[in-house]
């Protein structure tokens, strides 16, 4: 038997890699974003202090403003539309119907495939002189409905959300096996009570996926928060910064050197993105029973 | 282990069960919805695997016809075009070094939470899930000068690195959540025949929660395989460039050859496709594992 001394050594120096790793590229850019933020910073050296100044300045940019709007519609898709659709997905494969294992796979490889392929995919998709949209529209005769999708204004951001929208794959998956989880005999019950295939579902299989289905929201939040490449490959934000978004706008900064902006705007997305989570967990009241 | 979903068996109507040709209306809208889904998620990928066989004079004629003749050529002017082979290297260096790193370093973390209890646990238990929330790119150019500060800044190392770091909070709860299910006696009875604790972590845990290893190197793979933002800013020298940033500026060389820029993204795709589908089943585990949750 080794000695007690050697157990609390083992626990410290196999925490320590992953404290170490985790307080340099989470913990310290997360501080130094908030505290750069307050410094002019236009060239190579750190300027001087300025206060609020950046955020002042946050305030009042009119494309600051365009790309929270579009941050907020993503947000709201992915609550209303996105997680509903592969809750829909969710319990229809449940049933098992036919060849169920195959769609999952097919549902879920978009997760697979790099959004930087997707978007040139989507780019051509939508490109006006070959694209499969407007030789779809053409091939049915709506030729008057061809347009420059990515670069129309009123269509542009719709087509965005138009590009993941649709891919339920990865939370149908985690839905679906929460789903298989649950136990037979609550249905059976169901069933002996009279409850036809759709009450089960509406009155026995949602209320028991609400803290799933409330972690699903969080996690697609969060990765739309952080979604970038598409955005940066299709668009970069054109036409008229109709298809700005914080993580863009913030990219766009850094590359003008308006250093201390870009943090600026990297705490917005911060603050935005907890207040988003926060508002989830507390409407759908999920998470107390962890924390 | 939660290797088996346990399936809804024995609940399904017995009209499904016994005659599976007389559909209910309900049934018929429930297969034009699946089949809906299908079609959104494939049709671009089919329509860019066919394009990719076509003559760019067939794909701007006729977009949604199959290619006459298969043009095999399209492949070949895209490997050379875009000199691919290079940047797949690259990309297979920097997610297979992560991944070994990540899943180490996440592992010895899991097991001392899962394992042990001690002051600021539940703390760290607490930082690291809400690190999955964190959008990271929000601290870009911190991060940045911190690669530079530490030179891992154009290097592959050092993007292994990065990525192993954010990759950790979830291959933490992964990990953690697989090794809770390990009963303790196992460790136990290695510690009583003397083996430290380290031997314990290698010779016993990692044979035991090897499907929770999987799991976490596919996702961590697929992280790392699929990191654009972070590669481009990063890696300046072309030598250098993952596969993601390579596809990125080959897509201005191809100018007028559309074939060969499909061929070029078929090729982009298919290593990742082939290994999910090989793996599709611990993905689909993990997910069940109850893992991920808040």
């Amino acid at each position: 038997m080794k000695r007690f001394g050697d157990t609390r050594i083992f626990i410290v120096l196999a925490v320590l890699p992953a404290i170490i790793l985790f307080t340099v590229f989470y913990l310290l850019p997360m501080g130094a974003l908030i505290v750069t933020s307050l410094f002019r910073w236009d060239s190579i050296r750190i300027g001087e202090f300025i206060g609020l100044e950046n955020y002042v300045r946050m305030f009042n940019d009119k494309i600051f403003y365009i790309a929270l709007r579009n941050n907020l519609s993503w947000s709201l898709t992915c609550a209303f539309v996105h997680i509903p659709l592969a809750l829909v997905v969710a319990l229809l494969l449940s049933r098992k119907p036919r060849g169920w294992k195959f769609l999952r796979t097919v549902y879920f490889l978009p997760h697979v495939i790099s959004v930087t392929a997707y978007a040139v995919i989507w780019t051509s998709v939508f490109n006006p002189s070959f694209g499969l949209v407007n030789q779809i529209l053409t091939s049915v005769g709506l030729d008057h409905l061809c347009k420059n999708w990515l670069y129309d204004l009123d269509w542009a951001w719709p087509c965005i959300i138009f590009t993941w929208v649709f891919h339920v794959g990865l939370f149908a998956t985690i839905l679906l096996a929460e789903i298989l989880s649950h136990p037979q005999e609550m249905y059976e019950a169901a069933q002996v009570d009279g409850a036809s295939r759709f009450q089960q579902e509406v009155y026995v299989t949602i209320p028991l996926l609400r803290d799933m289905v409330g972690t699903c929201i969080v996690l697609d939040i969060a990765g739309g928060l952080r979604y970038f490449e598409g955005l940066y490959i299709m668009t970069n934000g054109a036409p008229d910064y109709r298809t700005e978004t914080l993580a863009l706008y913030l990219y766009q900064q850094m590359q003008l050197i308006h250093n201390s902006y870009a943090n600026t705007l990297g705490v917005a997305l911060l603050g935005f993105g907890a207040l988003l989570i926060l508002v989830v967990l507390k409407v759908l009241k999920v998470g107390r029973s962890t924390y | 282990m939660s290797n088996v979903i346990p399936y809804r068996e024995g609940i399904s109507t017995p009209k499904s069960s016994k005659t599976r040709l007389s559909a209910t209306g309900g049934q018929i809208i429930a297969g034009l919805i699946l089949i809906l889904f299908l079609i959104i998620t494939a049709f671009p990928l089919v329509w860019t695997l066919i394009s990719s066989l076509k003559s760019s004079q067939e794909i701007l004629t006729s977009a949604l016809s199959l290619p006459e003749k298969p043009q095999w050529i399209n492949y070949v002017n895209a490997v050379r075009v875009t000199g691919i082979t290079k940047s797949y290297l690259n990309s297979v260096i920097v997610t297979a070094l992560s991944v070994v790193v990540n899943a180490y370093i996440a592992l010895l973390a899991a097991y001392v939470f899962a394992r042990f209890r001690f002051p600021a646990r539940q703390t760290l238990m607490l930082m690291f899930a809400l690190g999955i929330l964190i959008p990271v790119n929000s601290a870009l150019l911190p991060i940045k000068l911190i690669m530079d500060y530490f030179k891992l800044s154009n290097s592959l190392t050092g993007l292994a690195i990065l990525y192993s770091a954010i990759g950790l909070p979830t291959s933490i709860l992964i990990l953690s959540s697989h090794i809770t299910g390990i009963p303790p006696e196992i460790d136990e009875s290695a510690r009583i025949d003397g083996a430290g604790w380290l031997t314990v972590v290698n010779k016993i845990i990692v044979p035991i929660a090897h499907p929770g290893l999987v799991t976490v190197a596919i996702l961590q793979a697929i992280y790392c395989w699929n990191e654009f933002l972070f590669a481009m800013v990063l890696v300046s020298s072309e030598a250098k460039r993952t596969l993601q940033v390579a596809i990125r500026f080959f897509v201005g060389r191809f100018f007028f050859d559309y074939g060969g820029l499909f061929a070029a993204m078929v090729l982009a795709i298919l290593p990742l496709v082939i290994v999910f589908i090989i793996f599709q089943n611990s993905i689909v585990s993990a997910l069940s594992s109850g893992a991920i949750k808040f």
